[in-house]
């Protein structure tokens, strides 16, 4: 398969880099195709959790884009209930061969960490957002104190 | 009697002078044969005189010394030794001006010029240790080799041995300790080769990474390196190309997203090419290499990179002449229209550039003979005329002569077999002489 190299590099890349906001991560030895990981965002309302995910890439990477699924529930105007998030670089058409998954994390962290209210996945976060930034973080912050995993120690 | 310079009574060596990079003067002591092979050699800004001290286990009673005072071309000429008693001071026990390979210093009590020691290269010097340092000699525990001399070449020493039995002075527990130490098997000796082999065999082979594919990171079959400076297999960059094309967008570098143009186009990187091939037959052993993809003279690979690096411009000089004035009539030329139409006569165009380059005069044909212009068993002469002066030969083999050839050209296709040619493609005949 064209992709195991690649993500066998990949992957090493990244734990050796010691990422602080995408940690723990997990691959299956008979599937590299799948990793999970921890998101750690630094921004509030989010930096009172982290939230797993699923980075799944097709057999044909490079030549097509990974998938990004977020299997924890977050409050954002990009992220929707089923844990997809809309994420440009990963698209199929804006898609790259030589963009880097650490590309790819540092993109997914930087919107979590600063929201995307003019291209929402839900309407009703992002007007939230837009109207009543005040309103928006507190339910935020709530719903990631209720929903979100435990942040690692350090 | 001892060598007490093996390795398993550790003694210990120091030198005055540094040694050249891997002829430290600790190879003399090695346990490592390879390694006490190489011998000391000084860097060559050293001078002689230079010092070589050999500490021993225990005070001995020296019987003789064997030094090959020659490592390659190198020779010392002028020896001194001197010995040293616990914590004294060094006394000279010998010197030797000598032209001979090695040389031998002997213990004059023990032998002479007609009873020298037993297995010892007779054409070596020989020489005896001086009678009024006896006492120095019969317990040494620290012995200093000086080099005074040399052919003016570097200081060196091959190899050195220090034959001789414990000293007088020595207690009976020291004596056992050596005899001990002595009889001890060659473990070391067997744990050093286990070490050497996994070393040199799985742990050093790693592929450099410039023969990767910057994009897949795998050993890379036809490298090609893009205008933008990376390199990447001829399968990567066109799955990467027909992914580009099923978005409707023409062949660019994957890296910066530049379409390719006649002077910014990938070209195969022959010089990396035969660096790949020359690694993987060096390192054909590992198993690791039996998967990597090559190339076995592939004729369809080799035209694929022709039509990759030439053909995906040049071929809409072609066949997409007609479609690409055309569209140039309409004056609002768009380029992804002309590539559009490319891809979908991307197989047209391959066969005719395959044909294309299998007719060029520079193309060697490495994998059969079927395929190299039949020209010679053919009768030579024009398909339509039947005279044979003034031949042009076309892709598909005919011949036509220059009048014949004219006519053709007027519709572009072979009257014997229908193939479609272009105005570039007949070349002047030449007869072959068998």
């Amino acid at each position: 398969m064209a992709a195991t190299r690649r993500l066998q590099k990949e992957l090493g890349d990244i734990r050796n880099s010691g990422l602080k906001s995408f940690r723990d991560i997990q691959v299956d030895e008979t599937n590299i195709l799948t990793w999970q990981g921890l998101i750690v965002p630094d921004n509030p309302p989010y930096n009172k959790g982290a939230f797993k995910i699923e980075i799944n890439f097709p057999a044909e990477y490079p030549f097509k884009p990974p998938k990004i699924n977020f299997k924890t529930k977050i409050y954002h105007p990009n992220i929707d209930e089923k844990g997809q998030v809309c994420l440009p670089i990963i698209s199929a058409e804006n898609w790259k061969p030589a963009t880097k998954t650490d590309q790819v994390i540092q993109a997914l962290v930087a919107l979590v960490n600063e929201p995307e209210p003019e291209h929402p996945l839900r309407a009703d976060l992002a007007e939230e957002y837009l109207k009543d930034k005040k309103k928006f973080t507190k339910n935020a912050e709530e719903f990631t104190k209720k929903h979100s995993e435990k942040r690692p120690a350090d | 009697m001892y060598n007490f310079l093996d390795p398993k009574l550790s003694p210990k060596v120091s030198s005055s002078a540094a040694a050249l990079g891997s002829y430290e003067v600790t190879n003399l002591i090695s346990e490592n044969f390879s390694t006490k092979s190489r011998g000391f050699l000084a860097h060559t800004i050293v001078k002689p005189p230079v010092d070589i001290t050999f500490e021993l286990i225990c005070p001995i009673n020296i019987h003789y010394m064997i030094l090959w005072t020659t490592l390659g071309t190198q020779k010392c000429t002028s020896l001194e030794i001197f010995a040293r008693t616990n914590n004294k001071e060094f006394r000279s026990i010998a010197i030797a001006n000598f032209t001979t390979n090695g040389i031998i210093f002997c213990n004059n009590r023990i032998y002479s010029v007609n009873n020298p020691p037993e297995n010892i290269d007779q054409s070596f010097h020989l020489c005896f240790f001086k009678h009024t340092a006896f006492r120095s000699f019969t317990t040494a525990n620290c012995i200093k080799v000086r080099i005074l001399r040399t052919e003016r070449t570097v200081p060196c020493l091959g190899k050195i041995e220090i034959w001789g039995k414990p000293s007088k002075m020595c207690s009976s527990v020291t004596i056992n300790t050596i005899d001990r130490l002595m009889q001890k098997p060659l473990k070391l000796i067997n744990e050093d080769t286990s070490e050497l082999k996994p070393k040199n065999v799985v742990e050093d082979w790693k592929v450099p990474e410039e023969f990767k594919d910057t994009l897949t990171y795998e050993v890379m079959a036809i490298p090609i390196t893009l205008p933008s400076g990376n390199t990447v297999d001829q399968s990567t960059l066109e799955k990467y190309i027909q992914n580009e094309a099923s978005y409707g967008r023409s062949a660019s570098d994957p890296f910066t997203g530049q379409k390719f143009t006649d002077t910014r186009k990938p070209v195969f990187n022959a010089a990396l090419k035969s660096r790949i091939d020359m690694f993987l037959i060096k390192n054909s052993s590992q198993t690791e290499t039996f998967t990597i993809k090559r190339t076995v003279g592939n004729k369809i690979s080799i035209n694929d990179i022709e039509s990759k690096c030439n053909g995906i411009k040049r071929d809409s000089n072609d066949n997409l002449n007609k479609e690409a004035k055309r569209i140039k009539s309409n004056d609002n030329n768009d380029s992804t229209i002309v590539r559009n139409v490319k891809y979908n006569d991307l197989d047209e165009n391959l066969n005719n550039a395959i044909n294309k380059t299998i007719n060029s005069s520079n193309f060697i044909n490495f994998t059969d003979e079927e395929n190299t212009i039949s020209t010679s068993d053919t009768k030579s002469e024009c398909v339509k005329c039947k005279s044979d002066n003034n031949l042009y030969v076309i892709p598909c083999t005919h011949l036509y002569c220059r009048n014949c050839l004219l006519d053709v050209c007027k519709n572009l296709k072979c009257e014997e077999c229908g193939q479609e040619f272009s105005k570039s493609d007949p070349k002047k005949f030449h007869y072959k002489t068998n």
